[in-house]
C-alpha cells in the first residue's frame, strides 16, 4: 500500500508534464499557422493582412482543400491515395472534352465526377478486395490515370468550354470566389460524414485497428472501398473546379496537388490526441501551406526556396505525426 | 566421347552462325545512308517532352510524314525522364536504327545515346536541340531565341508606350534550355531599355504543365503587395502567360500587358479580346518538321548530310493586328 502511495505522486508529475507537452504538441500546428501569419504580417503588413489578400489566400487554397479532404478520408482508414491529383486532372479533362464536343455543362460535370468516382472504386477494390498495398495500388492507378488524361487531352491544352461553366470557378459571391464556397461545402460534408455518421465512425475504427474493427462486426473491406470511392469523387470535384477556374484543361493540371494534400493531412494529424487524420486538422494544414506560399510570394522569395521550405514542412509534418503515433 | 564432342562443337558452331545471320548489324548502313539489310529505313525518334502540346504535335507530325515516306519510324517518349530516353535509344541503336531524330532534346542530358550513336555511326537529326551549334547533331533546326525575345519585348514596348522606367515581371523556367535562353535575353533587353525587373529577379515557374496556376499566383500576389508596381509581364511560354493575364483581369486592371510565346489557340483567343494578353509568337514547328524530313530523306537516298548543322528559323508575332487571320496549330 505504501508502495502504491509512493507511486501515485511519482506518476502524476509526469502525467502533468505529459498533458502539458501533449497540449503543446497538439497545438503546435495551430501555433505554426499563427506564427506564419504574424511573421508575414510584420514583414508586409499592408499587403499581407489586407482583406483582399485574405481572399486571395482562400481562393488559392480552395482546390487544395478539396483534394486534401479527399486524401483525409482515405488516411482515416489507415491508407494513402497517391492518385488524387491525377484523378482530379482526368475528371477535369474529361468534363472539358465533353463540353467542347457539345455535351451540356451539367451532364459533362456529372460524367467527370463519375470518372473520378470510378477511379476511387478501382482503388478500393485493389486495396480492400485484392489485398494490394494502398501505396502500390494507387501508385499504379496514378500512372494509369495520368496516361488516360494525356489521351483525353491528346497531350494538348483543352479550352473553349461554355461561358456558363466559368461560373463555378471564376464568379464571386459577396466578394468571395466561388471555389472557396465549394471547398467549404466539401469540407463540411466530409466533416459531418466522419463525425456524425456510422460509416465515418467505422472508418475511424478501421484506421485505428482493422482487426479489432473486423472482430467488432465492421465490414472492413466494404468500408475501405467506400472511403476510396468518396476520395475519388471529391478529387473529381476538385479537378472540375480547377478547370473552370483556369478556363482550360491540360494533361497534368492538378497532378501536383497530391503531395500538398498529403502534407496538409499529415500536418492535421498532429491536432488529434490519437494522431488520426481529421478534417479540422487538414484545414489547418492547408492554411499553413497557403499562407506560406502566399506570404513568400508577397515578400518576394524565390520559388526554388519556396519549394525547399514546402518540402521541409512535409518532413516536419511526417516526423511530428510519427512521433505522435508513438506517444499516443 | 570424341564423337559427342564433335557433335556438340558442330551444333555450337551452327548455332553461332545462325545467330550471326539473324542479328542486326548496327553498322550495316552506318554513315552511308540507305536502308538496313532488310531494305527498311529505320528511324528512331525520341522526345522527353511528349507531355507538352508542342512536343506531341511536332513529333506526331514527324512520325506521320516519315511513314508517308515509307520509313519504319518508332517514337520513344517520356515525361522529361532522360534516363528512360537514353536506355530506349541505346536499345534502338542496337536493334539497327539507321537515323535518330531528337525532338526537343536537352543536349546536356543525352550523352549516353549520343555516344552509342557515334559508336554505331548513326547520324542524329534534331528539332530544337539547343541555342548554339552542337557537333552531336548532323543537323539541328530551331527557332532564333534572340528574335523571339526581340519580338515579344518589342510588343511589350508598344503596349506599354515605351520601356523606360516601366516595371516588368519576367517569368521563366530555367530547366528548359530554350525558355531559359529567351527569358535571359528578354530580361537583358528590358534592363538595357531602362525597364525595372519587378521583384528584382526573374520569377521561376517550377513546372511548365502547371505553370498557368503558378503564374496566376505570382501576379496576384505581386499586385497585392505592389498595386502600382507592375506595367507588364513578359512570359517565356503561353501557358504561364495565360495565368498572368487571368490575374490581371481578376485584379480589374486594364493597364498591364502580357506577352507569351507559342501562339497556343487558347492564347490567341485571349489576344483577340483586346485584354491584357497583348501578343505571342508563333513557332511553325510543322515547317521545321518538313525541312528535317526532307534532309533525312536526302540522307536515306545517298548518304548526303546537311551542309549546316545548326539552322535558326524565325517566328511570327501574333498580336491584335493579325490574330483574327491566324489559325493556331496547337
Amino acid at each position: 500500500m505504501a508502495q502504491t502511495t509512493d507511486i501515485v505522486p511519482a506518476v502524476e508529475v509526469p502525467q502533468d508534464k505529459t498533458q502539458m507537452s501533449q497540449l503543446l504538441w497538439q497545438g503546435g500546428t495551430i501555433i505554426a499557422l499563427v506564427a506564419l501569419i504574424v511573421v508575414f504580417g510584420v514583414l508586409s503588413p499592408a499587403a499581407f493582412l489586407s482583406f483582399g489578400n485574405m481572399t486571395n489566400i482562400l481562393a488559392q487554397v480552395a482546390i487544395l482543400t478539396i483534394i486534401a479532404a479527399a486524401q483525409t478520408v482515405v488516411m482515416v482508414t489507415g491508407h494513402f491515395d497517391l492518385s488524387v491529383g491525377t484523378t482530379a486532372t482526368l475528371a477535369g479533362a474529361t468534363a472539358s472534352a465533353l463540353m467542347i464536343n457539345g455535351m451540356p455543362v451539367s451532364m459533362a460535370i456529372v460524367v467527370g465526377v463519375l470518372v473520378g468516382t470510378l477511379v476511387g472504386i478501382v482503388n478500393g477494390i485493389l486495396v480492400a478486395y485484392l489485398g494490394i498495398s494502398a501505396i502500390v495500388a494507387t501508385l499504379a492507378t496514378m500512372t494509369t490515370v495520368g496516361g488516360l488524361a494525356f489521351i483525353v487531352t491528346d497531350g494538348t491544352t483543352l479550352y473553349g468550354m461554355p461561358e456558363s461553366f466559368n461560373w463555378i470557378g471564376q464568379t464571386r459571391l459577396a466578394g468571395i470566389p466561388m471555389p472557396v464556397f465549394f471547398a467549404l461545402i466539401v469540407a463540411a460534408v466530409i466533416w459531418v460524414i466522419l463525425r456524425y455518421t456510422t460509416v465515418g465512425r467505422r472508418w475511424y475504427a478501421v484506421g485505428g485497428n482493422s482487426e479489432v474493427a473486423r472482430l467488432s462486426g465492421v465490414n472492413v473491406r466494404l468500408n475501405v472501398l467506400l472511403a476510396f470511392t468518396l476520395a475519388g469523387l471529391a478529387s473529381a470535384l476538385g479537378g472540375i473546379i480547377l478547370v473552370s477556374r483556369l478556363s482550360s484543361a491540360s494533361s497534368t493540371s492538378a497532378n501536383d496537388y497530391m503531395m500538398l494534400a498529403v502534407a496538409a493531412a499529415f500536418l492535421g494529424m498532429t491536432l488529434l490526441k490519437s494522431g488520426q487524420a481529421n478534417i479540422g486538422g487538414t484545414l489547418v494544414g492547408v492554411g499553413i501551406i497557403g499562407v506560406l506560399q502566399n506570404g513568400l510570394n508577397i515578400v518576394g522569395v524565390n520559388t526554388y526556396i519556396q519549394q525547399v521550405l514546402t518540402g521541409i514542412i512535409i518532413i516536419a509534418a511526417v516526423l511530428m505525426s510519427s512521433l505522435k503515433s508513438k506517444n499516443a | 566421347m570424341r564423337t559427342r564432342l564433335t557433335i556438340t562443337a558442330g551444333l555450337l558452331a551452327t548455332g553461332l552462325l545462325a545467330l550471326t545471320g539473324c542479328s542486326n548489324d548496327p553498322n550495316a548502313a552506318a554513315g552511308t545512308g540507305g536502308a538496313g539489310d532488310d531494305g527498311t529505313f529505320k528511324v528512331a525518334a525520341f522526345t522527353a517532352g511528349y507531355g507538352t502540346p508542342g512536343g506531341k504535335l511536332t513529333l506526331d507530325k514527324f512520325v506521320e510524314e516519315g511513314k508517308a515516306k515509307g520509313w519504319d519510324v518508332t517514337l520513344y517518349t517520356s515525361d522529361f525522364d532522360y534516363d528512360k530516353i537514353n536506355s530506349d535509344m541505346q536499345s534502338a541503336i542496337t536493334q539497327g536504327a539507321d537515323v535518330i531524330l531528337a525532338g526537343f532534346p536537352d543536349p546536356r542530358q543525352i550523352a549516353p545515346l549520343v555516344n552509342a550513336a557515334e559508336g554505331a555511326e548513326i547520324p542524329i537529326f534534331s528539332i530544337d536541340g539547343g541555342v548554339e551549334p552542337n557537333e552531336d547533331f548532323v543537323e539541328d533546326v530551331t527557332f532564333d531565341q534572340d528574335q523571339l525575345a526581340e519580338l515579344t519585348v518589342g510588343a511589350l514596348d508598344e503596349a506599354m508606350g515605351g520601356l523606360e522606367g516601366k516595371d516588368v515581371m519576367v517569368i521563366g523556367h530555367d530547366p528548359h534550355i530554350g525558355i531559359m535562353t529567351r527569358s535571359n535575353l528578354a530580361m537583358d533587353m528590358l534592363e538595357e531599355s531602362g525597364a525595372n525587373i519587378a521583384g528584382g529577379e526573374m520569377k521561376q515557374a517550377l513546372n511548365p504543365a502547371t505553370s498557368q496556376e503558378e503564374a496566376l499566383k505570382f501576379v496576384t500576389d505581386f499586385l497585392q503587395a505592389n498595386p502600382e508596381g507592375l506595367d507588364g509581364v513578359w512570359v517565356g511560354w503561353d501557358h504561364a502567360a495565360l495565368g498572368a493575364a487571368q490575374a490581371i483581369n481578376e485584379a480589374g486592371r486594364d493597364d498591364i500587358y502580357v506577352t507569351g510565346v507559342d501562339a497556343l489557340g487558347v492564347a490567341v483567343e485571349e489576344i483577340k479580346k483586346d485584354g491584357p494578353f497583348y501578343a505571342s509568337v508563333h513557332q511553325d514547328w510543322f515547317s521545321v518538321v518538313d525541312r528535317v524530313v526532307e534532309d533525312i530523306e536526302a540522307y536515306r537516298a545517298d548518304g548526303t548530310l546537311p551542309q549546316e548543322n545548326f539552322v535558326e528559323v524565325e517566328g511570327e508575332l501574333i498580336d491584335r493586328g493579325n490574330a483574327d487571320d491566324f489559325t493556331p496549330s496547337m
